[in-house]
């Protein structure tokens, strides 16, 4: 079996295993190519139709584009989506502009927990890889968080095998991450064999394309000439900088990614 | 068509330099972007260190902050085209459940023992771990030979030393190899200072143990997860863990033995006639009986034994000592049984591997132990070293994983 079979077929195995642990669950979209990598594993897991909640986590800050592509492929998947923004916050005037930790913890985490608890829900399926960044390299497949989001990366569960802890008490969800295994390289190439449609940010136009999409004033694009899959791959496979190397919150200190997701930053 | 990454633990002492050899096998591949390098220098410019390779996976605040690794990681890199996973495993004993989560999923394992300490107590432990989880392909490194003055007589001191305490507890590496992860000597490329090693390097041993992964049995185990209803027709899926399976054949379902046939084999919409090892499928069945969650599919003419006892090797990861008797859940494949251990016949420290207690009451944090597992309801099981899929299980209570084991032995007198 090849690579990307290997990891296509594991995906699937941990998608309906976690699912047949935790009804109550919802797929985190971002829009981005991982998330919409893992719709499509999770389409496949289950036939076509996916049996639960897709929540997008809405900043109001997101790319046109990335609005556009949500509204299409909602519809076409037959999506049961729920959009989600922190309105209170919004109006209270939290922006990037006056300060980009608060910013996301704001508008995403707190948006996410207010989500996670209007819907009472026990586990969500996360579209992060280890190779994105050291600390999500520490990730296990089933990863409790408490009801304050916080992730005890000092004392995680052990995961034998493929024998996963399925602890979630009262207050508490499990993170699913069925992509854990994969690289960037191999989301591209499972994408171009499978024909998933992106987000065109991720082509470039004028010389410049994103490499990672999220929020319009913190995301800023790489100088490429990759206006095809084709050509993504091969640049990637010439790169000399990291993948999130346009994001912001990954660099405003050497440990606010850390900080961020240990606070439940997704 | 290209192989999936062979996946590697590498284990050995807190400072023998683990995460440091995988560092510099990054380093020297050529496999960090440049952003991650400045990331470090500055990170390490700011605890008032100098870069460390190993701070390329110590990434929590703390373990830079300790200079040690507090939880696994894995990372990817190829050499030559043929792609590698390393697992990055900690050393320190409290967090030994960690080291296993990662060890858990590795093919192989390189030990690594420092030049200037040689074997410790930690090395043996973690040795003694990656056997009871059946990786049987090790190879040996002695690093910081800069430490030693790249003597040769050192190293061969060393490596008999190994020889004798790895061979107490059944580990023989396939190789030794005098490298220094530090200065890069005998990782990816030969040593300058080390003339008199003949043998192979880091790279060529990683390339000899790819070329060396095994082949598994073909005996069909196909464990069932779950069970869908779509366009009212009920689809048992789940994930092939060796063998193959047919449109129109008939399996047994275990542990009751009923027969079933494969109506259809469906794989995301897709229609298809057969498939094989690894493949995450559902099937439409007809028969005798409709297959549940736990149910075990295997051939009819040749299929795992059903029992209610067997012997097995467990680890202890609880903090927790356990009291022989107390109830249990056993986690195997999909399976799913109340299980107590009804015999501790031996309790063994994991460090030597010397002997603690022979019929014992309990069991303690961190120790082996050869116990006899029985459980309420028959399951399909197997010697660990004959079919892996349903010969390895996970004790747990109250949805915490306390332990994990292989099954050595099927009590042939209790088949169920």
């Amino acid at each position: 079996m090849d690579r990307l079979s290997k990891l296509e077929n594991d995906s699937i195995y941990i998608i309906r295993e976690a699912y047949y642990q935790f009804k109550d669950t919802a797929a985190l979209w971002s829009i981005g190519k991982d998330s919409t990598t893992l719709l499509w594993l999770i389409r496949k897991a289950f036939f076509g139709e996916i049996p639960f909640p897709v929540i997008h986590i809405d900043t109001t800050y997101k790319f046109k584009e990335i609005y556009e592509f949500r509204e299409k492929y909602a519809k076409k998947w037959r999506l049961k989506l729920l959009v989600c923004k922190n309105q209170t916050a919004l109006d209270n005037g939290v922006c990037p502009k006056n300060g980009k930790l608060n910013c996301c913890s704001e508008l995403k985490t707190n948006t996410l927990k207010q989500a996670v608890k209007r819907c009472g829900l026990r586990a969500l399926y996360l579209g992060i890889r280890r190779d994105e960044h050291g600390i999500r390299a520490k990730e296990r497949f089933f990863s409790p968080r408490n009801k304050n989001f916080d992730w005890n990366y000092k004392s995680q569960p052990p995961e034998l095998w493929n024998q996963y802890a399925a602890k979630a008490e009262n207050e508490e969800h499990m993170r699913i991450h069925p992509l854990l295994s994969w690289n960037e390289i191999d989301v591209w190439r499972y994408i171009r064999r499978e024909k998933i449609p992106v987000v065109r940010l991720y082509l470039a136009s004028k010389g410049r394309r994103y490499r990672s999409i999220g929020c319009a004033p913190c995301c800023a694009p790489v100088k490429s000439g990759a206006g095809t899959i084709d050509k993504i791959i091969e640049e990637l496979q010439k790169s000399k900088i990291s993948e999130r190397g346009g994001r912001a919150q990954d660099k405003e200190s050497a440990y606010m990614m850390q900080k961020l997701r240990s606070l439940g930053y997704m | 068509m290209q192989k999936p990454a062979l996946p590697i633990v590498i284990i050995g002492d807190v400072d023998h330099g683990k995460s440091t050899l995988i560092g510099r096998l990054l380093y020297d591949t050529g496999s960090l972007p440049a952003d991650k390098i400045k990331e470090i220098k500055e990170a390490s410019k700011n605890l008032g260190k100098k870069p460390e390779l190993a701070h390329l996976l110590d990434c929590l605040e703390e373990e830079r902050k300790k200079g040690a690794t507090i939880d696994t990681t894995q990372v990817f890199f190829k050499i030559n085209n043929a792609e590698y996973i390393i697992i990055d495993a900690p050393g320190h004993v409290e967090f030994l459940k960690n080291m296993i989560t990662g060890a858990s999923q590795a093919k192989a394992a390189i030990i690594i023992i420092a030049a200037d300490e040689g074997i410790k107590e930690q090395t043996k432990r973690h040795a003694a771990i990656i056997l009871l989880l059946g990786i049987d392909s090790v190879i040996a490194a002695i690093n910081k030979m800069d430490l030693v003055n790249f003597s040769q007589e050192k190293y061969n001191g060393l490596k008999e030393e190994a020889i004798t305490a790895l061979s107490r507890i059944q580990i023989k590496p396939l190789l030794f190899i005098p490298i220094s992860a530090l200065k890069g000597d005998n990782a990816l490329k030969r040593s300058k200072n080390m003339p008199w090693h003949k043998g192979a390097t880091i790279s060529e041993a990683l390339n000899l143990l790819q070329k060396k992964s095994s082949q598994r049995k073909q005996t069909l185990i196909f464990p069932i997860q779950d069970i869908y209803t779509i366009n009212k027709k009920k689809i048992a899926v789940g994930k092939i863990e060796s063998g193959s399976l047919t449109k129109g054949q008939t399996l047994i379902a275990l542990p009751d033995k009923k027969t079933i046939k494969v109506r259809s084999i469906a794989k995301f919409g897709k229609k298809r006639h057969n498939a094989g090892e690894g493949e995450s499928i559902g099937i439409i069945t007809g028969g005798a009986i409709e297959p549940k969650r736990g149910d075990i599919l295997s051939q009819t003419n040749e299929y795992p034994e059903i029992t209610i006892s067997f012997r097995a090797t467990i680890f202890w990861m609880s903090e927790d000592s356990y009291l022989k008797n107390n109830a249990l859940l056993i986690h195997c494949a999909t399976q799913q049984a109340n299980c107590k251990i009804t015999k501790i016949h031996r309790r063994i420290d994991s460090a030597t591997m010397q002997t603690l207690g022979e019929n014992a009451e309990k069991i303690n944090h961190a120790e082996i132990a050869e116990v006899t597992i029985e459980t309420q309801n028959a399951i399909a099981a197997c010697a660990f070293k004959n079919i892996p899929a349903i010969g390895r299980f996970v004790l747990t209570h109250e949805k915490n994983i306390l332990s994990g084991g292989i099954i050595t032995d099927i009590d042939k007198n209790k088949a169920g």
